[in-house]
Parts: C-alpha cells; structure tokens; sequence
C-alpha cells in the first residue's frame, strides 16, 4: 500500500520529467525505425521495449528506501569496478574497443553504470565526512583530496585503457563537478581543477594513437577529409543541409544514403536535425536542458546532504553527456564515442540513465529522511 | 552571516550548476542557427554534391550527305561488353575466368587485367569495343555466367567513300583538349568533320543518378536525352568522288578539284595518297603506317598543296599586262625560241620559235618568250595586283579547315622587282606559289568574266558574284587563248578538247622543282608539277576543273586525261537532270 502511494505521489509530482523521458524514448524509437531500414522489428521494437522494461524499474528504484542507496553504494562501486576490470580481462570487443561483457540475457557495458557508481561512492563518502570536524591538516588533506580522488582516478584510467575516451571524460567531469560542490572555500575551486590539469601531460602519452588524432582532427577536421575528419564532416553537412525544417521524416539523404556514420548511434542527432531542421534540434536541446536544470532543482531541495550530491551528481551527469553528445556533432568538441541518451540506439546507456533517473526520483520522495552517517 | 540557515554554499553551486546549464545551452543553440540557418545553403550544396552523380549522355553524330543523300560519313551503332567495377571482385574473378575461356578468346586483349586491376573503382572498363551484332549474340552466353559483365551500346563512325573523301570529309577521334568529357566521346579531325563539329556534333544529355556514399546508384534521378546531332548535307557529288580518286589514284600524289562555276558548289575535292578513315583511329598499325609513309597521306593536298603555278599563271601575266597597257590585243612579238638577258638565255619551251604571236596566240600556244617580254614590260607589283584580284594570295575560304593561303611575294621586297624575278614570275616561276584549289577559284573567275567566287561545300550556301573589276574585254581575249589551248590542233591542251561533247577551254602548266641543269632530276621528288586547269562549256561555263599531280610528267600527259574524263563524267550524268 505505501509503495502504491509513492508511485502515484511520484506520478503527481513530476509527471513533467516523466513526459520529457517519454517523448525522447518515443523520439528514440521513431529514429531507430527511420535509420534501421524502415520496419518495426529488430532495433525499433528492442529499443521500445527495453525503455518499457527499465521503466518499470525506474519506478522499482524510485520507490526503494534512499537509506538502501547509503548503505550499499560502496558495495556497488566495487561490484561495478570489477565488472569493468573483467571486462578488460574477458570481454568481448566491438568496434575496436572491449566494452562490453556477455550477461547471457543481455551484453553489458560497465562503463556506462560506472558512471552512476561513482556518484554513489562519491556522494556516500562527502556525506559521511563530518564538515564541521577539522583534522590534523596532513589528514585533512588525505580525507577531502586524496581518497575522492582515487575514488574517481581509478575507473577513469581503466575506462581510458578500453579504450573510451568519452566516458572517461565524463567520469572525470562529474568527478571534478561533486569536488568543487562540496568545496567549502571558493578559492580552492581551482585546486579542484588542478589534478585535472597535472594529470594532462600523464594522460596524453597514456592515449591511443587514433584518440590523439580525433582530438587534433577536432581542430581542422578539413585536414583529414576521408580519415578522422570524415565523420565531423558528414556530420555537419547532416546539419547544415536540414535547414530551418528539415528534409521530412525519412527524407534527409546524409542518414538515408549512409554518408552519415554511427547514424543511429553516437551521430543520431545530426539525423534527426537533417530531417527535423533547427526546430527539431532545437527542441531537443532544450528537453535535455529541462532534465539537467529539473535534476538541479531536486537536489537543491533534497534535505539530506547525501541526497543532494547524489541528485547534482546524476544531472550533471546528463547535462554532460548531451553536451558531449550534441557538442561533437555540431564539431565544437571532439569526436569522443558518446551516446545521446534515450535517443541513440544502446541498452547500457539507457540502462544507466534510467536507473539514475529512478535514483533521483528516490531521492526527491525521501527529501525529508534523514541519514546517519 | 546574512544568509539564511537553510541557504548553504550548496544552494549557491546548485545555482551556479543551473546557470552554466542555461549558458551551454545556449551555445549549443546558437552553434545549431549557425550551422542550420546561416550557413544552411553551403552545406545544402555540399549534401546534393555527395549524393548526386552527374554523367554525360553522348550525342549521336549526325550524317555527312553528299549530293542526293548520298551518305559520306554516318554513325552506326555497335555494342560493347563493358566490365562493372562497381562489383570489383567479381570483375577481377570474371575477367580471370574469362582468361582461360576458349569461347572469349576473342575478347580478350592483352594487359586487359592489369586494366581491371588498375581501374578506379565504381568506374566501367571497357572489355571489347565495337563489336557487331553478330559478335554481340556470341557474348550472350558469357553474361549469364559473369555477374560483373554487361552488353551496352556504341556509337562508331562509318566512312562508305573510304580513302576516297578522307581528307574532305575527315575523321573522329578522342578531343585533344583535357575537358572533363566520357573518354568515348569523339570529335571532328580535318575535314568536314571538324569545320562542322558544332553542327554534327549534337548536344550531350545528363542522367543524373542518386549515389550512396559507396558510390553505388540508388536511383535515377532525371535523363536529360542527348540531342543527336544535325545531318550535313554537302555538295559533293559521291560517284564523281569516287571517280577521280580513282583516276588520281595511278599516280604517287596528285589533287583535283571539280567545281561548279554558277554557285561556287565543290563537287568533287580529292587528294591522293589517302588513308582509310575506318581504320585510322582504331588501328595503331595502321596509324603508324600512315604517319610513316614519305608522301604524307594525311596532308590534303587539294587545299594545302602549295606548287608554283606554272603556265597557269599566264593568263594572269596576260590580264595584267593588257591591263597596264603594255601591250593590246593585236600586239606581236617574234619569238626565236630564246631571249636573252645580260648574260643569261631563256629559253621557250618550243626551241625553234613561235615567230611572231599576239597574247591569244601567246596563251594558246603557251610561249615563254611572249610572255618574258611581258616581265619586261609591267612591274612585278602589276602582277602580283592581278593575282591577288584573283585571290591568289589568300585563303579560298572553302570550308574545310587547314588550308594554306597562297603566297604571292612579287613586287613585295623590290617594288619594281629584278628584271629576272620578272622574267620568271611572268610564266609562274619563282616567287609565286598556288593551291589547286586556289588554282580552280582562279580558273573559275576567268570563265564567269571576272566575279568572284567563294568556292563551298554547304549546300545550302550559294557564292555571291561581285565583279573583280577587270575589263570583260580582256578576259574575253584571255578565254580565247584557253580555248585555243584545248581545241587548236597540237597545242599543249588539244587532247582534252579533242572531240569532247562540249567546248573546252584550259590551260596546262609545268612547275620547275629544280633547274633543268640539276642532276637529281630522275629523281621522283626532284621532277616538276604537271598542272592543268580546265572550264567547260567554253560558251557558257559552268564547270571548273583544276588538277595537280605531283612530280607528273607533263601536264598534258597526266593531267589532262582526268580533266577530259571528268568532263566527259558530268556531261553523261547531267542530261537527265536536265530533260
């Protein structure tokens, strides 16, 4: 009976979000149609129906105790580190890259939920320190800089060695964001950053060739017109020749005559704006931009400390990937392997998003529980 | 604290978190509008370049007609087997097989895989061109068992007159010019077919084709049909073509040009040696067999010949000097045989003298020391006025291209010339060069009393008469002399006129290559030109003739049997067209 309640509270108090989530899966679905050869079997059909299975336990998780999350979330860190190394040891590649592990039901990215386990462990850890206690400054130091960082260093570096230079850079961008938030002096924001900026010359000789390249193509991709820079390109002309309105729903002819690569996945926004014009891309923007700003106003609200770094910590998760997403194919950043959530075709991504999702509805019906460290 | 307990320094960086949200927003947005709006026509452009693939359709030539629709130069249509490198596997596979089929030995050239091999991909290799029908139904049996092999159409050219026309009607061959056009597109070379290119050659048409970005065609998007290109239809009388090139064709090189005086109308323009316009571009043997013989078969000698004019020339000599008054109908001068000057004895061909002859006697007797004197009396610049009234100088204008003007340097360097230059120059030797068909116009406008002509052959043009300003009183006396060439009993020209069924008058020449004391005369090369012109009827001209034979004996002896059988040609054919 309670959870019952929970689930119409949730369905009263943010049948907005719920709206938004829906439209971008049915967008996904219609995407997956357009680009899969136009029949409703195969990736249209799975890409529906794991949106309907997930939503369930969306609100399977949204209804659970936020106490759960707190107690378990280290546990769920190292379960998914383990995955990850796994994976590296075990799993399968594809596209070049070992990403994905065979659950026998369905092939898993760990990657991608790891994103979601570091904003656990995180946001478990900065609730748990006590703020107003102030240490032997060596400790000090140890406890706010050092173990966070671990916390965020260690699946960054496995995740870049896949090699997945997107979600790399999204682990460390939400890491980044929760040490500046719990940052208590201003002035030290930048000392947040400073880890960041020492790590580059260390990072850089640790990258692959072509990921270099992606990153120098980003700055001329003319240069390499049928190498690297070939998508960038393909990808902007996409773009451009949709124009204000687009070509028409399955009209546009950088999709249709596969001049567009990864069109149903990491590319599916140059797609959608080629048939569906500035309007539709627009739009899009700013459905992501109502998730990540709605994200932040529950976390604002959240009363615990935990729910507030857990709820930021999952909407500038968004926020990132659509703007990588968005961003690389638009050519104002670098072509890094980044879904666009809901919309391009892959389980794990939704997957993640989901169950993040339904954490943070978790944390907006439980604002007023209190946790004990 | 001026906060409020509730409003901690997290509330603050959420509000900086929404914020930064907003502001990538917005940039997201406007880099959106910049792409999607601003720049929208650029890459609009760039999206149909990708997509749309534009190929040129090729026109079909149109037909090179002689008099009565009689076909000089048509286009037929053959097939090709053409390779799909599209599916180049396949190919590679099909053309290795086709390599050990006893059935394809035929189609197969040498260095056709490497070809293959070699071949841009998504591109059509062309495994045998021009086939026949019949070779065509051989090839059936293979496509069901090569994938990547496909029958097409072609287009080839068809010269039914052979070394007959080839240079007047010219050939086909692959552009020069490094336009982006399909390598089986032809145009006009020499001839004909290059002086009307425009005209035969047609408009391309355009299929455009919609591509993947494999390049292979998804779907055809619009033909725009080739428009065959227009027939020609010339004034060439084809039997009669065909007739004089037989007659030339006895001798190493001669030309004749036959043409009717009333409308300047070429009808027959032959050149000889020849080459077979069929075999020219498509047989490289062959080609280097033509570009090596020593008599340059590929030079029309018709309109670019150049030779010194001879006797021919006399005529002229003989209008300018009674133009300038040096001498009157009547006037007589004593031929011995020679004339001397200073230390130097011309002599007449006619050793024993002509005695006494006035200018008709002169001409129809064709006396050098008649005409030695007349040097002596006008100035070169007298003769060379006259010859260029008679468009001796320059270009004909007939519309075949290549010609070579003819080049009167009399008078030019000198003014008043030396007095041997002028000797010479008054019976055509020295400094004065001609063409046949130079020579014709020439002969022509002698016979119509002195309008000109500009000689075509396009039917459907017709040469205006102007007068060339010389007295129709002195031509009259000059056409007297050229009759009495033809029809005085032992004169140089009596064999053409000899009982031929209509008067004719002419005037035969002979072109000293070397002087007579030179010892490479018996050479072939080192003999002179026999040169004869020829209109007919006398009364009422309406033909004109001019033939040159290389290195010929005499002009009486080669010359002037093809001008009387043509003649004799028109007359037999021209009665039913006139009942």
């Amino acid at each position: 009976m309670k959870n019952l309640r929970t689930v119409s509270l949730l369905f009263k108090n943010h049948i907005g979000l719920i709206v938004v989530i829906c439209v971008l899966a049915a967008l996904g679905t219609a995407y997956q149609y357009n680009t899969g050869g136009e029949t409703w079997v195969s990736k249209p059909l799975s890409h529906a129906t794991r949106f309907c299975g997930l939503f369930l336990f969306m609100i399977f998780i949204a209804t659970s105790s936020i106490i759960f999350w707190h107690t378990w979330a280290y546990q769920f860190y190292l379960i998914v580190l383990v995955l990850l190394a796994t994976v590296e040891l075990a799993g399968f590649a594809g596209m070049g890259a070992k990403r994905w592990m065979n659950l026998y039901i369905f092939t898993l990215q760990p990657s991608e939920v790891m994103k979601a386990a570091v904003i656990l462990a995180l946001s478990k850890y900065y609730s748990d320190i006590d703020p107003g206690k102030q240490d032997f400054v060596w400790l000090e130091l140890i406890k706010r800089y050092v173990v966070p960082l671990l916390i965020i260093l260690i699946p960054f570096v496995v995740v870049l060695k896949q090699p997945d230079l997107g979600t790399a850079a999204i682990i460390a961008g939400i890491g980044m964001f929760m040490m500046v938030i719990v940052e208590k002096q201003p002035k030290r924001f930048f000392l947040c950053l400073l880890p960041a900026v020492l790590a580059l010359p260390f990072i850089w000789p640790m990258m692959y060739g072509y990921q270099k390249t992606r990153i120098l193509t980003f700055f001329d991709p003319e240069k390499y017109p049928f190498g690297s820079g070939y998508h960038i390109i393909q990808s902007k002309i996409a773009l451009g020749s949709g124009g204000l309105l687009g070509k028409g729903f399955l009209m546009g002819t950088q999709s249709k005559l596969n001049f567009l690569p990864e069109k149903h996945t990491d590319f599916i926004f140059a797609t959608i704006c080629e048939e569906l014009g500035f309007l539709g891309g627009a739009v899009i923007i700013l459905l992501y931009a109502y998730i990540v700003i709605y994200g932040l106003k529950i976390a604002k609200k959240s009363g615990s400390r935990f729910g507030l770094l857990i709820s930021s910590g999952i909407s500038v998760m968004f926020g990132l990937h659509a703007f990588i997403n968005i961003g690389m194919v638009m050519g104002i950043l670098p072509v890094v392997g980044i879904p666009l959530q809901m919309v391009s075709y892959g389980g794990s991504s939704m997957m993640t998003f989901m169950i993040a999702l339904g954490i943070m509805f978790c944390v907006s019906l439980n604002k007023k529980t209190h946790i004990r460290p | 604290m001026r906060r409020k307990p509730k409003d901690t320094p997290f509330t603050d960086r959420i509000r900086l978190a929404t914020f930064t949200t907003v502001l990538l927003t917005i940039v997201l947005i406007g880099r959106l509008y910049y792409l999607q709006i601003i720049q929208h026509e650029k890459y609009a452009l760039l999206s149909n370049r990708n997509r749309i693939r534009i190929r040129p359709i090729i026109p079909k030539r149109g037909c090179i007609l002689a008099l009565n629709n009689i076909p000089l130069a048509f286009t037929g249509v053959k097939y090709r087997l053409i390779g799909d490198s599209s599916l180049k596997k396949d190919l590679e596979s099909d053309v290795k097989s086709l390599l050990a089929d006893s059935r394809a030995a035929k189609f197969i050239r040498p260095g056709l895989l490497e070809k293959v091999k070699n071949s841009l991909p998504y591109s059509h290799v062309v495994i045998k061109d021009e086939m026949t029908w019949v070779q065509a139904n051989q090839c059936l049996p293979l496509l069901n068992k090569y994938k990547a092999l496909y029958l097409d159409n072609c287009y080839y050219r068809v010269y039914p007159l052979g070394a007959s026309a080839c240079h007047l009607v010219g050939y086909t061959s692959a552009p020069s010019t490094k336009h982006a056009l399909p390598p089986e597109y032809k145009c006009g070379k020499t001839g004909v077919e290059e002086r009307f290119d425009l005209l035969l050659a047609g408009e391309f048409g355009v299929k455009k084709t919609e591509v993947n970005a494999r390049s292979i065609p998804v779907k055809d998007l619009c033909d725009y049909e080739a428009e065959s290109g227009q027939n020609l239809e010339t004034t060439i009388d084809a039997a009669l073509q065909k007739f004089v090139h037989k007659l030339l064709s006895v001798h190493r090189a001669a030309s004749c040009v036959v043409m009717n005086i009333e409308n300047g109308h070429i009808l027959a323009m032959v050149s000889t040696p020849g080459f077979d316009p069929n075999r020219l571009t498509n047989d490289q043997k062959y080609w280097q067999h033509v570009m090596q013989t020593s008599t340059n078969p590929l030079m029309n000698r018709s309109i670019a010949g150049l030779y010194p004019p001879g006797s021919t020339f006399k005529p002229v000599v003989a209008l300018a000097a009674l133009k300038a008054g040096v001498i009157s109908r009547n006037t007589k001068i004593f031929c011995p045989g020679y004339m001397r000057l200073g230390n130097h004895v011309f002599h007449c061909w006619k050793r024993s003298g002509h005695g006494y002859v006035n200018v008709e006697q002169a001409i129809a007797s064709s006396c050098d020391v008649f005409f030695y004197n007349l040097g002596l009396r006008l100035k070169l610049s007298d003769i060379a006025e006259m010859a260029a009234s008679f468009g001796l100088g320059t270009k004909t204008e007939v519309n075949v291209p290549h010609e070579q003007p003819g080049r009167i340097l009399l008078g030019r360097p000198l003014g008043g010339g030396h007095t041997a230059q002028r000797v010479l120059a008054a019976i055509g030797q020295g400094s004065v060069v001609v063409t046949p068909i130079g020579l014709c116009v020439m002969v022509a406008q002698i016979a119509n009393g002195g309008h000109r002509i500009f000689p075509t052959l396009n039917k459907g043009e017709t040469s205006p008469h102007e007068p060339l300003g010389i007295s129709s009183k002195h031509i009259e006396i000059v056409k007297n002399g050229m009759f009495w060439v033809c029809n005085k009993p032992g004169s140089s020209g009596y064999a053409c006129g000899y009982s031929a069924k209509y008067p004719i008058a002419g005037k035969t020449g002979t072109a000293q290559v070397v002087s007579l004391s030179d010892k490479r005369g018996h050479l072939w090369q080192y003999k002179d030109h026999a040169l004869f012109i020829a209109y007919g009827p006398a009364d009422r001209p309406k033909y004109a003739v001019a033939v040159v034979v290389d290195h010929g004996k005499s002009g009486a002896l080669s010359c002037i049997p093809v001008a009387r059988q043509v003649f004799d040609y028109i007359e037999a054919n021209e009665k039913p067209a006139d009942s």
